[in-house]
């Protein structure tokens, strides 16, 4: 279902929101805990990068090209591997939470539509 | 969430499971040498080296805390102490099961801040396979920035590949300590 609002949301030319895009980032993560077997679900504070992180390096990676994957099916350009990203002294990493926002501010600076 | 590290050096005892990940062939695809075949003797030199001359060049044994079982090795090399800067050397982990637990992550910021807060390194340069995208997003999130690419540097799984060349700064470190080692410090 939240796929499904996300793709009709990009059908509408609309930016997504906020929650939105935080719903689409716990799906991903949740999509590959699952692939892994393991039993967790993820919420705004999941822990994404550090020694707290329920994600190993590869697990990580692969939530990362996954979230550009789905956003650039649908033409939408964010790049979460940039210079920009990853020089940040805040890594946008940290947590769902930090990553939703930074995807927002990515999507708001690159007009957040097929444009 | 992965059990807790350490570090250590090695031990005569590590030989048996590092001559196996030295002549694994998944290991060896994704590594940066060309592909050889060890003997344990070799390895046993290997091994001795790395016990007995550390100074330059820093080997350490990847271990789990709770159990302290090897899990895989990483090292910093050609330390040089006067300009201050050392080559990442790269981490293994070669014990199957313990991959996909977030050690690699864990194992490269412990011997980062080896690096930078024990030696007072400034500088830790390393260079990696173009195709091994995983290492370099992963290095990029540590904070290593790009200083340059070789083209056709190594030959390796048939063919040229070009390599990529990464440096951490330490100014740059004490930004992954913050986002990735949190309050560790306050903790102790």
């Amino acid at each position: 279902m939240m796929i499904l609002n996300f793709l009709r949301k990009i059908l509408e030319g609309m930016k997504m929101n906020r929650n939105e895009i935080l719903g689409l980032v716990i799906r991903i993560v949740d999509d590959y805990f699952e692939l892994q077997d393991i039993k967790e679900k993820g919420n705004e504070e999941t822990v994404l990068f550090g020694k707290n992180s329920i994600l190993d390096s590869m697990g990580l990676v692969t939530v990362i090209i996954d979230i550009e994957s789905r956003f650039a099916e649908e033409d939408i350009e964010i790049s979460l591997t940039s210079e920009k990203a990853m020089s940040r002294r805040q890594s946008p990493f940290r947590t769902i939470s930090t990553l939703a926002a930074f995807i927002e501010e990515q999507t708001t600076t690159n007009g957040g539509n097929n444009e | 969430m992965a059990e807790e590290l350490h570090l250590r050096a090695f031990e005569y005892e590590d030989l048996e499971l590092i001559n196996r990940w030295h002549n694994d062939e998944e290991i060896n695809s994704m590594t940066g040498g060309a592909k050889r075949y060890v003997s344990s003797e070799y390895d046993k030199k290997w091994l001795e080296d790395k016990m007995l001359n550390n100074s330059t060049n820093i080997y350490c044994a990847i271990c789990t805390k709770n159990k302290n079982k090897i899990i895989g090795f990483i090292s910093l090399n050609t330390i040089d102490y006067i300009n201050r800067k050392a080559y990442w050397g790269g981490l293994l982990i070669g014990d199957k099961e313990e991959r996909n637990k977030g050690y690699a992550t864990n194992a490269t910021y412990l011997m980062l801040k080896y690096g930078f807060e024990e030696l007072g390194l400034n500088k830790i340069t390393g260079h990696w396979l173009e195709d091994n995208k995983v290492s370099i997003i992963l290095g990029k999130m540590m904070g290593f920035k790009q200083e340059g690419k070789l083209k056709d540097e190594v030959y390796k799984n048939g063919r040229f590949n070009n390599v990529i060349i990464m440096s951490l700064f330490n100014d740059d470190f004490k930004f992954l300590k913050e986002n990735f080692g949190g309050n560790e410090d306050e903790q102790k």
